[in-house]
C-alpha cells in the first residue's frame, strides 16, 4: 500500500514537471515576450566609470522573427533591432544609439553581423548540473570560455531555446535555453545581469519600428578608429 | 285611595335637581349651538359680500387708460449679428493665439537643430554631450530657463523627454540621461542631490522602462553640485564636473568610435568600464 502511495506520489510529481517545462517551452515559442534584466557591476571602487553603467537595465523583446534588445543606462540608450530568417540580407541588423546629440544607426548585413558577434563564435561552452531557481523558474549553470580565456557564467531555463533570440544574441546561441542570469567577471571585478520579469503580453509592432528621423545612417567599418567625427556615409554595404 | 291620592300629589310637586355636570353639559352646547349660529350668520354675511361688485367710476378708467403706454417688444431676431459678430471675434482672437502659440514653439525649437548641426560640422568631440557648469548658463541651459516662463500650448518638443524620481519629474534632453542629470540649475536641484541620504534611487522613464542611480553615482553628483556660500562651485565640485565630462567624452569615443564595440555586450563593456 505504502509502496503503491509513493509509485503514484512520484507519478504524479513528473507529470507536473512536465507539464511546467512544457508551459514553459510552449510560453517562449507561441508567445510574445519581454525580460528585462537589471545590471549590477561589481566592483569594490565606487567612483570610478563603472557606476554610470550600475544600476542600467538591458530588456529583450521578442515578437516572432523580430527582436529587440535595448540597453537604457545613465551613460546612453542604444538599441538592437534583429529580423531572423528576413529576405533582406542586406540589414539583419540595425545599432540604434537613441541618446545624446549625436544620434545614429548602423545597418549590418549577414556577414557584418556575423563579424560583429566574431568573438562568440570560438567560446567553449561547458553545461553543468548546478542549479538555480530565478523568477520561479529552474535554471541551469552553463560556463562559457573565450579565447582570451575570461569565463562568462550563465544560467539558462532549460527547453525554452527560441531560436530568433539565439540569433539575436548569439552569445548564447549554443545554450540549450534562455538565459536569465549572466555573469562576466575579470578578476575581482564583475557585471551581473538578473533578470528581474518576464513578461508574455503581446507586443505591438512599434517596438519593432527602427526610427528614422533624427537619425543618420552611419557606415559600419569594424577595426577602424574615427578621430574626430563618425563619418556619414549613405552607401550601403553590399553582402 | 286618599293615600295614593296625596302621594302622587306630593310626587307632582317633588323635584330632582339634575347633577352639575350634566347642566354644564347642556349649558355648554347651548352656547356652541349659539356660536354655531352666530358664525354662520357672520358666514353668510361675507358670502354675501363676496359676490357684492361695485363699479369703479368712470374717470378711473380713463386715467388708467391715459397713462398706459405700450410694452416693447422685444424680437430676437435683432441680435443675432451681433451674436454672430462676437463669435467671429472670439473665433479669430482663438486662432490667432493658437498660431502664435505653434510660432513661438517653431522659434524655439528651432535654436536646438540649428545648434545642433552646427555642432557636428565644427565642434570637436569634446564638446559634443559635453558636461557644461550650470553656473555658465549654455545655451541648453539658457533654453530651459526660458522656457520655463512660457507655456507651450503646442505638442511637447520631441527632443525632451520626462524622467520621474519619487513622483518629482525632470526634463531629459535627447534621451541624453546623464547630460540632463549634471546640468540641474542650482536652484532646481531634485531631492536626491540636495538629501542628505546617499542611496540608490530609482529613475522612471515611463510606464514601462526604469533604471537606478546607484549609491556611487548618487555620492558622486552630490559632490559635483556642492556650492561655497556665495554660490559658486567648489574646488571640489568642479574637479567632479570636469571627471564626468572626461567619462563621457571616454563613452563616446569607446562606443560610438569604434562601431563594433557593443555596450550590450558584457565583454565590450567590461573593456570599457574595467
Amino acid at each position: 500500500m505504502r509502496s503503491a502511495s509513493l509509485f503514484i506520489f512520484c507519478f504524479l510529481f513528473s507529470v507536473a514537471a512536465k507539464a511546467q517545462s512544457t508551459a514553459g517551452e510552449n510560453e517562449f515559442h507561441q508567445k510574445d515576450f519581454t525580460i528585462t534584466y537589471d545590471i549590477n557591476i561589481i566592483s569594490n571602487k565606487k567612483k570610478t566609470i563603472a557606476e554610470t553603467y550600475n544600476g542600467a537595465v538591458k530588456s529583450v523583446y521578442v515578437k516572432g522573427n523580430s527582436v529587440k534588445l535595448r540597453l537604457v543606462s545613465l551613460m546612453r540608450i542604444q538599441n538592437i533591432y534583429y529580423t531572423h530568417l528576413t529576405k533582406d540580407t542586406s540589414a539583419v541588423a540595425v545599432i540604434v544609439k537613441e541618446s545624446g546629440k549625436s544620434k545614429y544607426k548602423f545597418k549590418l548585413g549577414k556577414s557584418n553581423w556575423e563579424l560583429f558577434n566574431a568573438k562568440y563564435v570560438s567560446a567553449e561552452i561547458k553545461l553543468s548540473e548546478d542549479s538555480l531557481l530565478l523568477l520561479n523558474r529552474v535554471c541551469k549553470k552553463a560556463v562559457l570560455t573565450y579565447p582570451n580565456g575570461s569565463k562568462l557564467t550563465a544560467y539558462y531555463v532549460p527547453g525554452t531555446k527560441n531560436e530568433a533570440l539565439a540569433a539575436a544574441e548569439p552569445m548564447f546561441a549554443g545554450l540549450p535555453g534562455i538565459v536569465l542570469q549572466y555573469e562576466y567577471h575579470q578578476g575581482k571585478k564583475g557585471i551581473l545581469y538578473t533578470a528581474s520579469n518576464i513578461s508574455f503580453e503581446p507586443l505591438a509592432a512599434s517596438y519593432f519600428t527602427i526610427p528614422s528621423k533624427g537619425y543618420p545612417t552611419k557606415k559600419f567599418t569594424p577595426g577602424k578608429t574615427f578621430k574626430g567625427n563618425i563619418p556619414e556615409d549613405e552607401e550601403e554595404e553590399e553582402d | 285611595m286618599s293615600y295614593l291620592h296625596t302621594i302622587l300629589k306630593k310626587l307632582q310637586d317633588h323635584s330632582i335637581t339634575p347633577p352639575a355636570e350634566v347642566t354644564d353639559a347642556i349649558y355648554r352646547n347651548i352656547q356652541e349651538e349659539k356660536a354655531e349660529a352666530g358664525l354662520k350668520k357672520e358666514f353668510e354675511q361675507v358670502s354675501e359680500l363676496k359676490n357684492r361688485s361695485v363699479t369703479p367710476p368712470a374717470f378711473l378708467l380713463e386715467n388708467i387708460l391715459r397713462e398706459a403706454k405700450p410694452a416693447k417688444v422685444v424680437s430676437f431676431r435683432q441680435y443675432i449679428p451681433r451674436i454672430a459678430a462676437a463669435l467671429l471675434v472670439i473665433a479669430a482672437v482663438a486662432v490667432i493665439i493658437r498660431l502664435t502659440g505653434k510660432k513661438d514653439v517653431a522659434k524655439e525649437t528651432a535654436t536646438i537643430p540649428s545648434t545642433e548641426n552646427k555642432s557636428l560640422a565644427t565642434d570637436s568631440p569634446a564638446k559634443k554631450d559635453s558636461v557644461i557648469a550650470p553656473v555658465v548658463l549654455p545655451k541648453h541651459s539658457t533654453y530651459l530657463a526660458s522656457n520655463t516662463k512660457k507655456k507651450i500650448r503646442s505638442k511637447p518638443d520631441s527632443k525632451t523627454g520626462k524622467a520621474w524620481i519619487d513622483g518629482q519629474d525632470f526634463v531629459v534632453h535627447n534621451n541624453d540621461l546623464f547630460f540632463s542629470f549634471t546640468n540641474f540649475k542650482y536652484n532646481e536641484l531634485p531631492s536626491f542631490i540636495t538629501s542628505e541620504s546617499t542611496e540608490a534611487v530609482k529613475v522612471n522613464l515611463d510606464h514601462s522602462s526604469s533604471i537606478t542611480i546607484s549609491e556611487g553615482m548618487v555620492g558622486i553628483m552630490k559632490r559635483m553640485y556642492q556650492q561655497k556660500k556665495n554660490g559658486k562651485p567648489t574646488a571640489r565640485a568642479r574637479r567632479e564636473r570636469k571627471k564626468l565630462q572626461r567619462w563621457k567624452d571616454s563613452d563616446v569615443k569607446f562606443f560610438d568610435k569604434h562601431v563594433e564595440k557593443n555596450p550590450m555586450d558584457p565583454l565590450d563593456l567590461a573593456e570599457f568600464i574595467f
